[in-house]
């Protein structure tokens, strides 16, 4: 009884975290639709970073910062499945 | 044609037969099978359904139209790679429901979907109707992309109608011949030429004309800073999530759920697509932005790419240039015509002969992939001034579906009068701010139609949902999803 107890927690937790994922990948991608952040903090050319003006290498950024929450919301179902 | 259009026409000419080869090899389906047809028979593993949805998403006009608005606004450009991430996020979050469901009965699209969830075969006709008929312009533009490849390879030598028709009757035969089935072996092919590919030539084009992408990015600053910003941000918010809301309001794109064989391939196929997608855009629409630096494609920026592939390795790159741009077209309409002629047959004939059998629906299906591509053949060869405006015209009207199918898949409340009722009153106001652009502007600036609307509808969707019975079988599908995800 005990150890399903804390089964059923654990798929809680884990629920809870793969939902916190999927909002940061929704907030990450926010900062470049809301008109009065985007221009105010991303919408501009310096500072240079990695070699690229600030706002393409935001863009990148929040590219790959995506894809990694996607790939690690795949690596927690699997654990989750097995 | 003197010899670089032979050698360019050759490559693509070579790549096709290859090609045909390999479809018609590996896609050879049982006669009259519907569920081969249709969804492929919903057994594909995640890497065939990664270059199928990769495919889907990217058409021939990213290297073509999207490239030359990268070399004359920039920036600006770069929505479109937002909105691909963000649908991929959407398609984490819904693939595994509409799998679930599409698996327990037996769905092959969006129309069917619609019924299943509402249980109202008329909101489902609808959605066929408006899918069927929005997506009409994307058939004729991809014929004229196939047109305007062919004739740019062999410097006009081989006629832009004789382009699209020798095209045309290359992705009808295949569809015709293997339906889904021959689509997703096609796109996995395709999709990786298109990805893979694109990637080589662009790092190539990089190196040769600028000595990398940091050199490109400095000269283009020194030169036109302007192209490395975003000079409207609400009207670049404003398709970036028009997009978003649209991705998966295609007939096309909602169909690639359905072919994959477990929530599993799905899931993988999303953690992977991001990077390539990714990787593959920004790096076309960077160079697209240093295209800018030169002359000869500033001076026709859509012919921008092969352009570039042309002055940077002769008729052999030129010709693997058209390829890809080929290929990004190809895995588009080829999964267009063969969603929407399901939807034609099963949706919308049987709906008229519901007894119908599985073969004569098949049959209807394949007869509606002729007839569309005669359509959109015959109307590609009009002079059509307005086609992009038609095409603008759709994306704006495709959000509406959203909260009917979207939203309906995540929020049991919602209900069929409330998808009727967000219809009803969002759409004229998309319309009516569509024709009339200046009352559009002065009111709500650079927001577009397409986003006014849907916040209407969406907002008479919800009030309608929260004021009018839920539908108890609804709890009951819902609960379905985790056995269904579970067996499989």
């Amino acid at each position: 009884m005990a150890r399903q107890l804390s089964l059923a927690q654990e798929v809680k937790v884990v629920k809870k975290q793969k939902l916190s994922l999927v909002i940061l990948a929704l907030l990450l991608i926010a900062t470049l639709v809301i008109p009065p952040l985007f221009d105010g903090v991303f919408n501009r050319i310096e500072p240079w970073v990695c070699g690229m003006p600030f706002l393409i290498f935001w863009l990148v950024a929040v590219n790959i910062m995506v894809a990694v929450i996607l790939f690690v919301l795949w690596l927690m179902d699997r654990n989750q499945e097995a | 044609m003197n010899r670089d259009s032979i050698i360019a026409i050759g490559v693509v000419v070579l790549y096709m037969l290859g090609l045909n080869a390999w479809i018609r090899v590996k896609s050879k389906m049982e006669e009259g099978n519907l569920e081969e047809f249709a969804v492929g028979g919903r057994n594909f593993k995640w890497y065939m359904v990664l270059f199928t949805v990769l495919g889907t998403w990217f058409t021939g006009t990213c290297f073509t139209g999207a490239f030359g608005f990268a070399t004359t606004y920039g920036a600006m450009a770069l929505y479109d790679t937002t909105q691909v991430l963000a649908g991929l996020v959407l398609l984490y979050v819904i693939g595994p429901r509409v799998w679930a469901w599409g698996k327990a009965h037996q769905l092959y699209n969006l129309p069917e979907f619609v019924e299943l969830r509402y249980r109202s075969d008329k909101l489902a006709f609808f959605v066929a109707l408006f899918g069927l008929i929005l997506n009409l312009p994307w058939h004729v533009m991809a014929f004229k992309t196939f047109g305007y490849v062919v004739s740019a390879l062999t410097y006009g030598a081989i006629p832009f109608n004789i382009g699209m028709i020798v095209a045309g009757l290359f992705i009808m035969s295949y569809v015709m011949y293997g339906g889904q089935k021959s689509v997703v072996y096609s796109a996995f092919i395709q999709g990786q030429v298109m990805i893979f590919g694109s990637m080589i030539l662009l790092a190539i084009m990089g190196q040769k004309f600028f000595g990398g992408f940091g050199p490109m990015l400095r000269q283009v600053a020194e030169k036109t800073p302007e192209l490395l910003t975003v000079a409207d941000s609400p009207y670049w918010a404003s398709v970036i999530i028009a997009g978003i809301l649209g991705s998966y309001c295609w007939l096309e794109t909602f169909n690639r759920m359905f072919v994959a064989g477990s929530v599993r391939e799905i899931k993988i196929c999303t953690a992977g697509a991001p990077l390539l997608a990714a990787g593959m855009y920004v790096t076309l629409l960077l160079v697209g932005i240093g295209g800018s630096l030169i002359p000869e494609v500033l001076a026709d920026p859509e012919s921008g790419f092969l352009t570039m592939a042309r002055m940077a390795g002769g008729p052999l790159m030129v010709g693997f240039a058209g390829i890809i741009v080929m290929a990004a077209e190809m895995t588009s309409i080829d999964s267009q015509l063969a969603t929407n002629s399901v939807v034609m047959a099963n949706n919308i004939v049987k709906r008229f002969k519901p007894d119908l059998t599985e073969k004569e629906v098949v049959r209807i299906g394949q007869i509606t992939v002729v007839v569309s591509c005669i359509l959109a053949l015959a109307i590609a060869m009009m002079d059509l001034p307005m086609l992009m405006e038609i095409a603008i015209f759709t994306f704006q009207h495709i959000v509406h579906i959203f909260p009917t199918a979207i939203i309906g898949i995540l929020w049991k409340r919602g209900t069929a009068k409330a998808a009727w009722a967000g219809l009803a009153v969002g759409l004229p106001i998309t319309a009516y701010l569509t024709l009339n652009e200046a009352v559009a502007t002065t009111v709500f600036g650079s927001w577009t139609p397409g986003i006014i609307g849907f916040v209407v509808n969406l907002f008479v969707y919800v009030v309608v949902s929260l004021t009018t019975e839920p539908d108890g079988y609804v709890e009951e599908l819902f609960a379905q999803i985790k056995n269904v995800t579970q067996q499989a």
